[in-house]
């Protein structure tokens, strides 16, 4: 009584096709959307603005033309971020895992909090506050409130996983606390703080709530750049825009996926 | 039930095989240790016979009948992991009752029995606890109780000692022997550990890299092991460069000459003396006389480290002993219990076998180091 | 950490308000809405993400890498983008429409992206790549005894799955609910390019925050909404690992 077949075979099969389904579903939009960003622009009935001919780069030098300003600026909040939140948060979470003072965790779970309010409300929370003008320090402290918990948690995994005994037995060699932390501890978080300095910079060159509540036309992001785009613009050049926008995106992404980023799907809001 | 294997074989496609060509017959009703180094195919074997892992030739017989390509889950059998794999999110009563719950048995019915079978492994009271409480030994029980809980004709264990520490292993060991003696099913017993082999198989099947070695009762495989692995495999054991003499009769060894065993084969030979067959007598039965290098008292007896010549020997002396002259203790050969294989020109000699686990550092090694 | 120090000061200056949120129509449809479409969302995209989850964890094949990086890509986009995409591929001339249009020459779902089925498409897409790698770390851990075990047993392959897989996997996935639940309740960028004919919270506090001033009402439906989603979050997080 034996099957040509085993069950276990044919479950495996069929887990294995629905898989590679829902990754072609995945990629699928982002497919079309490429198309697009190259195609003749007659493809959608209308001559789209900006392009000359079919396959060449004409769509994307118009989109840049067009919102160089947003794009600087989100350059510019970017590279304010990272290192921000970075410095900030990384001496935060070594001081909650290694040295925990009275309230340590009370500060560590407050600053966790963003994460778990809706982006919308941390966003208005901001508005109101800052007075409904777009500051630049106003954008600048709503993406680190995203991005802090991030490097805290990032940072605290790296430092658990390391454990305190190199720390230790640092000490008993002879080195000092800075020596311990500047020999040690930091070649070993690396990893974790580049890691951290990835995650931040997805997270923040993709903010929309915060960045599109306080814009105005002066001061913009890229990301609200882009929403002017699909609303005024034709198809061909918001896809442009959009490619535009995911091009640092794809390799941060690459370089979180291979430096093993689990923490990576809790931290991103939309 | 009668449980027979035929031509298992298995192979994880990196070079050597796991399983390479196993068949043995497992006798019925009686517990049947498989015996061998981490590698050697044992655990695949007891996998393939449950149905868990499909092998790439070769066939399991229950009873007479082809269960090859039987699921595992109709083969009606029990099985202990070495991890208990207890379900997490179950009590210990519906952990039992699982077995019962598959078979369609009704709640009320199999919670009674699960009951039943917990009072037989001692844990009749703890039915209705969660089980991320329990110690490794209240799991293993747990595990045991779940896997007898439905009444299989086949039980077979991995390695169900060895996740727990040393103590609680030898005092589990027996209450654990007593039961499956007391079960009369037939039972497959996987394990590394030589000592709960040879104390618990009926039969011992020595396996090495995928093969079976050799098949035995305990004593009998101790004894008369079939090659200088087994030899080994199984306790101490001094293996020495000899030759037999052209009629047969004796075996020349560097230090002495002794009287060959039976049907012995002229020529070149390993000669297999355990420590426990070589004793320390007065100087006028002495077959020869060997010199001091170290002692270590295990508790029982004291192993002591001899050169005979150039011969370095391994041999037991009683545990409240002083050796009066160190530099010439006299030696017997008790007995015929010297065992011979073959052996090539040329071949290195392997040294005598490491000291059990668990024996002492001698004291006269460390004062070479240090001095 | 100051940020949220401000944050406080900006949303709890608007008590009267509250009346106004609870009772006019408008502002209870559209905290109703987010509050059914994101637990749909949740349940769907945790249902789906189960077996991509399962395969990735334990099976090994090809294309695994590549597969598992396409999936977890949307991880990575903004809201706003999810938004287009949707509309790219469902929207009046979007490309699945074109294309049933060439296969059955019936243009199926056009402008659908509109709807709230669009809406919900959208939240999927950017939730189901979350539920499928939390439900794999989840189901690495699974220890491979456990299933050898019940097989030893007598279960078949969906009595494991009932009995063992599943209330094994479950912790893990009522914290995904609650982490997928989350994420669509706040999301605004996918509510501004999508929700044209209806409405939900973020797009409602949004349009009295700037186009009516309504600090107040806005600030009441924002902690209206945080208290939905703390709330349905700790519901989750009551059986989540």
């Amino acid at each position: 009584m034996s099957l040509p077949v085993s069950p276990r075979r044919v479950a495996r099969t069929v887990g294995i096709a629905v898989t590679v389904a829902l990754a072609l579903c995945l990629v699928a939009p982002l497919v079309v959307t490429a198309a697009g960003a190259f195609l003749h622009a007659d493809w959608y009935g209308q001559r789209s603005e900006g392009a000359e001919a079919v396959g060449t780069l004409g769509l994307f030098r118009y989109v840049l033309g067009l919102w160089s300003g947003a794009l600087v600026t989100s350059l510019r909040l970017v590279g304010t971020v990272v290192p921000l939140a970075l410095l900030i948060g990384a001496p935060a979470a070594f001081a909650f895992r290694r040295r925990p003072f009275p309230g340590s965790a009370l500060l560590e779970a407050l600053a966790m909090t963003p994460l778990a309010i809706p982006g919308i409300a941390l966003a208005v929370g901001l508005l109101l506050a800052g007075g409904r003008t777009a500051r630049f320090d106003l954008l600048v402290g709503g993406h680190l409130a995203y991005t802090l918990p991030l490097v805290l948690k990032t940072v605290s995994n790296s430092l658990e996983r390391e454990g305190a005994d190199l720390e230790r037995s640092a000490r008993s060699l002879g080195a000092g606390p800075w020596k311990t932390a500047a020999w040690v501890t930091l070649p070993r978080l690396a990893p974790g703080l580049v890691l951290s300095a990835l995650l931040v910079f997805a997270v923040s060159w993709g903010e929309f709530n915060v960045s599109f509540l306080l814009a105005t036309p002066i001061v913009q992001t890229f990301p609200a750049a882009l929403y002017l785009t699909y609303t005024t613009n034709s198809f061909p050049v918001a896809a442009a825009a959009t490619l535009i926008f995911l091009a640092p995106i794809l390799p941060a992404f690459l370089a979180i996926q291979a430096l093993g980023g689990e923490e990576f799907r809790r931290g991103l809001s939309a | 039930m009668r449980l027979e294997v035929r031509g298992l074989s298995k192979g994880y496609g990196r070079g050597r095989p796991a399983v390479a060509s196993v068949s043995h017959v497992f006798p019925e009703g009686r517990i049947s240790a498989l015996l061998g180094p981490s590698g050697s195919g044992k655990s695949t074997t007891l996998w393939m016979i449950a149905g868990l892992t499909d092998p790439d030739a070769g066939a399991v017989f229950l009873d007479g009948r082809d269960v090859t390509n039987v699921p595992a889950e109709k083969r009606d059998i029990g099985m202990v992991f070495q991890s208990y794999a207890l379900f997490p999110h179950l009590t210990v009563l519906e952990n039992v009752a699982f077995g019962l719950r598959t078979r369609g048995v009704g709640r009320a019915e199999r919670l009674a029995r699960a009951r039943e079978v917990l009072e037989t492994v001692r844990m009749g009271d703890l039915g209705s606890r969660p089980v991320d409480g329990l110690s490794g030994g209240e799991q293993q029980r747990v595990a045991l109780a779940r896997a007898l809980a439905f009444r299989p004709r086949i039980l077979l264990l991995d390695e169900p000692l060895s996740a727990l520490d040393a103590k609680l292993r030898e005092d589990l060991r027996v209450e654990l022997f007593g039961l499956l003696r007391a079960l009369a099913l037939t039972t497959v017993y996987v394990t590394h550990d030589q000592a709960e082999a040879l104390a618990l198989g009926d039969e011992l099947v020595v396996m090495r890299e995928g093969r079976i070695e050799q098949v035995g009762r305990p004593a009998e495989v101790y004894h008369r092991p079939a090659s200088p692995f087994v030899a080994r495999f199984l306790g101490a054991a001094n293996l020495v460069a000899a030759d037999v003499s052209a009629g047969g009769d004796e075996v020349r060894l560097p230090f002495a000459t002794l009287d060959a065993p039976a049907g012995a084969e002229a020529g070149p030979c390993w000669a297999m003396l355990r420590p426990e067959d070589l004793e320390v007598v007065g100087p006028a039965e002495a077959d020869f006389t060997a010199a001091l290098a170290s002692a270590q008292f295990l508790g029982p007896v004291q192993r002591l480290r001899v050169f005979a010549g150039r011969q370095e020997l391994l041999l037991d002396a009683p545990n409240d002993v002083a050796i009066s002259d160190e530099a010439r203790i006299p030696v017997r050969v008790k007995g015929e219990k010297i065992v011979l294989f073959a052996r090539n020109e040329g071949e290195t000699p392997p040294g005598p076998s490491m000291p059990p686990p668990g024996a002492a550092v001698s004291s006269d090694v460390f004062a070479r180091i240090v001095h | 950490m100051w940020p949220l120090a401000r944050l406080a000061a900006g949303t709890f200056s608007s008590p009267g308000a509250f009346l106004e949120v609870v009772e006019a129509g408008r502002y209870r449809t559209s905290l109703i809405n987010s509050l059914v479409l994101s637990t749909a969302a949740a349940f769907v995209s945790v249902a789906i993400a189960i077996v991509p989850a399962w395969v990735f964890a334990r099976e090994r094949f090809p294309a695994r890498n590549l597969a598992r990086t396409a999936v977890s890509l949307p991880l990575t986009f903004s809201g706003v983008l999810v938004g287009f995409l949707v509309i790219v591929m469902l929207g009046r001339i979007g490309a699945v429409p074109k294309l049933a249009g060439l296969v059955t020459g019936r243009e199926l779902f056009a402008g659908s992206a509109f709807t709230l089925a669009g809406l919900f498409a959208a939240y999927l897409y950017f939730e189901i790549p979350r539920a499928v790698m939390t439900l794999e770390a989840a189901f690495r851990h699974f220890p491979p005894e456990l299933d050898a075990a019940a097989r030893s047993l007598g279960a078949g392959p969906v009595a494991r799955l009932l009995h063992v897989t599943l209330p094994y996997a479950a912790p893990a996935m009522f914290s995904t609910l609650a982490v997928t639940f989350s994420a669509s309740m706040g999301s605004f960028g996918v509510a501004l390019v999508l929700a044209r004919r209806f409405t939900v919270a973020p797009l409602e506090i949004y349009t009295e925050l700037t186009a009516f001033l309504n600090d107040a009402v806005a600030g009441a439906l924002c902690i209206a909404l945080a208290a939905l989603t703390f709330g349905m979050d700790r519901l989750f997080a009551r059986r989540a690992a």
